[in-house]
């Protein structure tokens, strides 16, 4: 009796199976599903993305990833910090493992625009979306490169120093410039914005030395032979800021620490005591935290199927001893992270 | 001269110009098919090279940039590369990096589209590996560091694509090139094939067409040019101007056939053939002009005698003078002719009067009468013209030539040195003529020849001392023909010479015959013609004959003429003096008519002179003849000769020859000449007494 019940059931079943309606297979499915919880639910809907950088110790950078931090967690995305600890291997190292995470965007401030277009050679086998914050890249396809106006910034410090240096009588002494590598575009950019302000107020130019390690020795060593070199010296610009301690030394032990003016580019927290006080005739300011936060904004646009610029230039801020009480609170949020 | 049209005979500038573009083209091709693979080994070496040398540049830069993972940096090396040295892809082998990804190797490195843009190599990208793979040429080179690490690998490929395009610029170069130079060759080719051998060619074959009806160029072909065309052009003029002057050779040949086809070489006039066609020309004309037409008939006197005693060479050169003659009267010299020996005729045509033609014929007469002397010989010739019309007596040339002819016999008979106009009668004796002439043959044959005897007298004793034969010819239908009718005839066929054996013959019998009779008939003379006695074996014949007719030799005298004896004295001396020998007399007929040379005459074997009749006619009245009988008669008794007068018909004649020393008398006065049987009554009648 058990046998032919079990047989009966059996049959039905097949039928019950191979001989219904594809609504009854769907809700046989169903049913299986829910049976052995195969369907994963994705419980974290966070997208993620990866900032790499390519040394988080300089403030900078370190500014910048906080401002991509901020506009992740604003934007609802999980983020991922890679510091490439100014290794090139590294750096690459990196954007391979973060393209075999599967990533969905990858936001870079590269070591060199060189190194940036391997990675972008790297991400595009992966078809992974790259936005740039600052350096750049010498080719490679990206998804947006977010700068700060250099030529202008450049051009508009100039304007600041040359000011001064009329205000003081000095329009006929000379301009040293230690610069950073001019083969960065940024570097090119910056040193031609600030030659035209020098070429439009006529004053003349020393050397131009370019920074190689970055470190304050070098930036001491080069102050002092443009000191040494020039006679009616009057102003040296710095196209760094983290440096400036090596040139106030230089400045210092020559003894023409009044008779020249020194200026500087990006800040540092000290800058915001040193140019009221003096010591820094000016900065030309980038504001890497708004430029991390834009970066990130157009990986999110660009995530969101909208449209993105490929190319965001923001303004540099021109600071002054005029006007840093002004733009102090814009200074510690945008440029200094504050 | 016809020059064919060979059109479908290929030029000499085609199958040259066929043979150049061929033999060019050949040449362009293989030198082309030679430089096209010389070029591409060539192109392939400095692939070769050129990659060696790419990958070497690279090698060292691109060992630093791995080092530091520049991959980037070597990529924009690559494309650099690429670029400069147009390869098809260089391809890098990144170990280091290949670690960083998490596998053996990284590829990097640039390949060409396409387009043949430089775009990234991809290793995941099949038709960037099947391409690869195609490639014509590679070469591959290790990255490895100063401590002697593998950091990698570098490859070049290169296809044959910027192989094909160079070689395609090469052919493409090489092919402009080959037409250029082919064309260029070909033109300058055809121009001096044309300007140097065809248009010199040409201008022969224009100048060899320009050619006369006998197809003979008009000008001598121009010698310039190359050597073998001025040897061409030399060589066909030098044929031209031998052509040439075989023509004029062939057309003065042809010039002198003609001439001697129609002019008598002699006297320079027209011959017969000329004289009949110009005869017939002139009758055709005086018909269309209703004119007429005279015809004169000349022949000379007794010319035959002048040839046999003084020889041709005088006898032409009297032609000759004749021919003069005739020309000073006839202004028209076409008018003149000789038909041969001594005939001439004289055509003249749109006559007017008669009367003109009797002017003339007389003025002929006259000139031709008077004296010609050659080589120291002064000669009288006198002529006899017969003269016939058209259309009065004939209308055809050949009945013209015919009757003139008659009426020139008709003047012979009338004693000669006359004219006579044809009559009709004329025909009749021209007609006797013929048939005399195909009689004589027959007559002698059937011995119609009669021997006569004339007598010959002692004038001083009126003895018989002999007789003279004489032939006559018995015709049986005509009856007695006089020997002046058929003589000159039979001389002039040879009949003479049988007849005169025929004459001697019946002598000899009858002068044995006489004897044996008793008669004493003396010595009867013979008549020997000039053909008689030129018989080579006339003595053998002479001798038969008395032996056959038992004559004896001393009965027979033989009588020759001067002019026979003359024509050819030696051989006359030589045969009359074995006719001497034998015994047999021999006389001088007609002495004093012809020319004797005394020297001959001295050394001939003469024994008698006969002083000619046209001496004795006139005498004793005529102090000429008288003259000319006397010196005879000395002449004779100087020589020791005896000497006899014949035609003496006069009782005067027979005394003043007797009284002047010539006693022998032949003539009508004692007897004419009278058949066998008169004469045998005259000897029985008369004794005959011989003088010796």
């Amino acid at each position: 009796m058990n046998r032919l019940l079990f047989l009966a059931l059996t049959i039905l079943l097949t039928l019950a199976f191979f001989g219904c309606s594809d609504d009854k297979e769907i809700k046989s499915a169903d049913v299986v599903a829910k049976a052995t919880q195969v369907i994963p639910v994705k419980l974290d809907t966070k997208k993620r993305l990866v900032y790499i950088v390519t040394d988080k110790s300089i403030p900078f950078w370190d500014i910048m990833g906080r401002g991509i931090k901020n506009s992740a967690d604003a934007l609802g995305y999980e983020l991922a910090i890679y510091d490439a600890q100014n290794s090139v291997k590294s750096e690459l190292e990196l954007s391979v493992k973060a393209i075999k995470e599967g990533v969905s965007g990858i936001i870079i401030s590269p070591s060199t625009s060189s190194t940036c277009a391997t990675v972008l050679k790297l991400a595009k086998t992966a078809s992974i979306p790259v936005v740039i914050s600052d350096i750049g890249t010498d080719n490679g396809e990206y998804v947006s490169y977010i700068s700060s106006n250099n030529r202008e910034g450049g051009y508009e410090i100039g304007k600041v120093l040359a000011k001064k240096l009329h205000e003081l009588g000095w329009s006929s002494g000379r301009v040293g410039i230690v610069a950073i590598p001019q083969k960065r575009l940024n570097g090119q950019e910056r040193t031609a914005g600030f030659l035209h302000a020098m070429d439009d107020s006529g004053i003349k130019g020393a050397d131009i030395k370019q920074l190689v390690t970055w470190s304050q020795e070098e930036t001491y060593s080069f102050v002092k032979e443009m000191i040494e070199g020039y006679a009616d010296l009057r102003a040296i610009w710095l196209q760094t800021s983290n440096a400036y301690k090596g040139a106030l030394q230089a400045l210092e032990e020559s003894g023409r620490k009044d008779e020249i003016l020194l200026i500087a580019f990006d800040a540092e927290p000290e800058f915001l005591e040193l140019i009221p006080k003096k010591v820094l005739a000016g900065s030309a300011m980038q504001q890497p935290y708004l430029m991390g936060q834009e970066a990130l904004k157009a990986m999110d646009a660009y995530l969101s199927g909208k449209e993105v610029q490929k190319n965001i230039q923001l303004p540099i801020l021109s600071i002054s001893t005029e006007n840093i009480d002004e733009k102090l609170s814009v200074i510690r949020r945008n440029v200094l992270g504050l | 001269m016809v020059f064919k049209n060979h059109k479908h005979e290929r030029s000499l500038y085609v199958t040259l110009g066929i043979v150049i573009v061929l033999t060019v083209t050949i040449i362009m091709i293989t030198h082309s098919a030679y430089m096209y693979k010389d070029t591409k080994n060539s192109i392939k070496e400095q692939m070769q090279e050129s990659s060696k040398e790419t990958l070497i540049s690279l090698q060292k830069n691109v060992t630093n940039l791995m080092k530091s993972y520049s991959i980037n940096e070597y990529d924009k090396l690559i494309f650099n590369a690429m670029e400069k040295r147009d390869n098809f892809a260089i391809i890098v082998e990144d170990y280091n990096m290949g670690k960083i990804v998490g596998e053996k190797s990284f590829f990097s490195g640039k390949i060409r589209d396409k387009e043949w843009k430089i775009i990234d190599y991809d290793v995941k990208e099949s038709e960037h590996n099947q391409q690869l793979k195609e490639c014509y040429y590679s070469d591959k080179y290790d990255i490895v560091t100063d401590g002697g690490d593998v950091l990698g690998t570098i490859a070049v490929y290169i296809s044959n694509r910027s192989m094909n395009a160079q070689l395609n610029r090469v052919i493409l170069g090489s092919v402009i090139n080959l037409i250029l130079i082919s064309l260029l060759l070909i033109i300058s080719l055809f121009i001096t094939i044309r300007h140097f051998i065809l248009k010199p060619l040409s201008d022969i074959v224009v100048s060899i067409r320009n050619s006369d009806d006998d197809g003979i160029p008009i000008d001598l072909i121009p010698e310039d040019g190359a050597k073998e065309i001025f040897l061409l052009s030399n060589t066909v003029n030098n044929m031209i101007s031998s052509i040439r002057s075989s023509r004029i050779a062939l057309k003065e040949q042809k010039n002198a056939l003609h001439y001697q086809a129609n002019y008598d070489a002699l006297t320079g006039l027209a011959n017969r053939f000329l004289f009949n066609d110009r005869l017939e020309q002139a009758i055709v004309k005086a018909k269309h002009s209703d004119k007429k037409v005279a015809l004169l008939f000349i022949d000379l006197d007794h010319f035959k005698e002048i040839n046999d005693s003084l020889g041709h060479d005088i006898g032409d050169k009297v032609l000759r003078v004749i021919a003069q003659r005739l020309g000073k009267i006839v202004h028209k010299r076409d008018a003149l002719a000789r038909l041969g020996g001594d005939e001439f005729t004289v055509v003249i045509e749109d006559l007017k009067h008669i009367q003109d033609i009797s002017l003339l014929a007389n003025k002929i007469i006259e000139l031709l009468s008077k004296a010609i002397t050659i080589d120291d010989n002064k000669l009288y010739i006198s002529s006899s013209i017969g003269i016939s019309l058209y259309p009065d007596d004939g209308l055809s040339a050949q009945n013209l030539i015919k009757y003139a002819d008659a009426a020139m016999y008709k003047a012979k008979d009338e004693g000669r040195n006359n004219f006579q106009y044809y009559s009709a009668e004329m025909t009749e004796l021209a007609f006797e003529r013929v048939i005399m002439d195909a009689g004589l043959r027959e007559a002698l044959k059937n011995e119609e020849f009669v021997v006569y005897y004339q007598p010959q007298i002692n004038g001083e004793n009126d003895a018989l001392t002999g007789m003279e034969a004489l032939v006559r010819w018995k015709h049986p239908s005509i009856g007695l023909v006089p020997p002046s009718k058929f003589i000159p005839l039979a001389e002039e066929t040879g009949i003479i010479i049988p007849l005169d054996q025929y004459v001697m013959k019946s002598a000899m019998k009858q002068m044995t015959k006489w004897y044996n009779q008793g008669l004493q008939p003396g010595v009867v003379a013979l008549n020997l013609s000039m053909k008689q006695l030129n018989q080579k074996d006339f003595i053998t014949i002479l001798k038969t004959m008395l032996l056959e007719t038992k004559c004896k030799a001393e009965w027979v005298e033989l009588e020759v003429t001067e002019s026979q004896i003359m024509a050819n004295p030696e051989e006359a001396i030589k045969t009359l003096q074995e006719i001497s020998a034998m015994g047999v007399k021999l006389a001088i007929d007609d002495f004093g008519t012809g020319y004797s040379s005394l020297s001959y005459l001295k050394r001939l074997p003469i024994d008698k002179l006969k002083i000619d009749q046209s001496f004795i006619r006139d005498l004793p009245d005529d102090e000429e003849d008288a003259a000319i009988a006397k010196a005879v008669i000395a002449l004779a008794k100087s020589l020791n000769m005896r000497v006899i007068a014949e035609g003496v018909e006069t009782q005067e004649q027979k005394e003043f020859l007797v009284k002047n020393g010539c006693k022998n008398i032949q003539g009508y006065l004692y007897a004419k000449p009278m058949p066998t049987a008169d004469m045998e009554l005259f000897l029985s009648k008369k004794p005959s007494s011989i003088a010796h």
